[in-house]
């Protein structure tokens, strides 16, 4: 009898901590894992959709949580794959589809400079979108502040000088079809 | 400086679409969730484990009727192999032995005694078979059955005495008792019979 209630008890403490292991690691990373999300789908929906079932993900992961060395190395890779994942079985949906100012456009603009920079980022996707996925992985994981190149070689499985050639490249062929589509400056 | 650094920075003294390119790739890198995304987050994986629970009950549930089913029916199985297992044994024992018995039996075989050869000591011998019927050894011989008590079911007729013996058990006992001695006083008739054409 006392050693069943000694078995409760230590499962209840257990769920209590992998529950307090989940909470922390919605409330750190959760931004960071939207953005990765965000920065694959393009969609403001679809990003929060795919936040929610890395953290599923998490949850059934269970107690394998507390043996996870570093969680945010851990959720960015989790996070990515599920992003890809979506990526490739739904259309990535055109950024014409969003609310104008919903996300990438500056507060305090006037309505004129909010719709160009609308349409301008509707480019920009569109031409990274049509980018090799080897060179717009590197490039799209790049532009995440909270994610180091060496978590980026990490996590497409590269060297840490192969991410940066890659973003690098991946700028250049970008700013040519930028130029391209603008017409050469007098 | 950062090799990247230093690339971000020959990118913005590009010119306008440089600059342009660089603020909105930051931008994408800065994408800002709706407000609250942690509570409905939280909130979410809340109702899922609670949801997880109900369903691991309701599976305990189920499995745990599923083997009280099987018990169940095991248990159902078994006693109905055991009211059957007596009735058929009794009925098919009874035939079995019945049959064997005269399977097994030789025939009585008429004793051809020579009048020279009547000594006391060698009568017993003469009057043994000089041999056993080969038909009846290969009739008795035949194999086993498979499975015992025979599955066969009782004929007409074994039904009828059956129920007769059921109804009527002190009758049946009694003409059971009557025809045994008849049988007893035939043998015996037969024997003297048998003793008077040897002398």
């Amino acid at each position: 009898m006392i050693a069943e209630s000694a078995m409760a008890g230590e499962a209840i403490a257990l769920a209590q901590q992998e529950d307090d292991l989940l909470e922390t690691a919605v409330r750190e990373h959760a931004r960071l894992v939207y953005r990765i999300a965000y920065s694959v789908l393009h969609n403001p929906a679809d990003a929060e959709d795919a936040t929610q079932e890395i953290f599923l993900r998490v949850l059934r992961y269970g107690k394998k949580l507390a043996a996870v060395k570093d969680q945010k190395a851990w959720l960015a890779t989790i996070a990515w794959r599920v992003a890809v994942g979506r990526r490739k079985n739904t259309a990535v949906v055109a950024a014409g589809a969003e609310e104008p100012g919903e996300t990438l456009a500056s507060p305090g603009y006037g309505a004129d400079r909010i719709l160009l920079e609308q349409e301008r980022n509707a480019v920009l996707e569109r031409l990274i979108s049509a980018l090799p996925s080897q060179l717009r992985d590197a490039l799209v994981l790049s532009t995440l502040e909270e994610i180091a190149p060496r978590e980026v070689a990490s996590m497409l499985g590269i060297s840490e000088a192969a991410v940066r050639s890659r973003s690098f490249r991946a700028r250049e062929i970008l700013r040519e079809r930028l130029l391209a589509l603008t017409g050469p400056r007098t | 400086m950062d090799p990247m650094e230093r690339e971000r920075d020959r990118v913005v003294e590009g010119g306008l679409e440089d600059q342009w390119l660089e603020s909105a790739l930051i931008q994408f890198g800065k994408a800002e969730p709706r407000v609250g995304l942690e509570n409905r987050l939280l909130a979410n994986l809340r109702a899922e484990r609670a949801q997880a629970h109900r369903r691991r009950r309701w599976w305990r549930a189920l499995g745990m009727v599923a083997s009280l089913a099987a018990i169940l029916v095991a248990v159902r199985v078994e006693e109905r192999d055991r009211e059957r297992k007596p009735e058929s044994t009794a009925a098919t024992s009874t035939t079995n032995r019945a049959e064997a018995r005269e399977l097994v039996q030789p025939r009585p075989i008429p004793q051809i005694v020579h009048p020279a050869t009547t000594h006391p000591a060698t009568e017993a011998v003469l009057r043994r078979p000089a041999h056993r019927p080969t038909r009846d050894l290969a009739v008795a011989s035949t194999p086993k059955l498979a499975q015992f008590p025979s599955p066969q079911p009782l004929s007409e007729q074994e039904r009828i005495l059956a129920s007769y013996v059921a109804k009527y058990p002190e009758h049946a006992a009694l003409v059971a008792q009557a025809r045994a001695e008849a049988l007893q006083q035939d043998s015996e008739e037969e024997a003297a019979g048998n003793v008077g054409n040897i002398r």
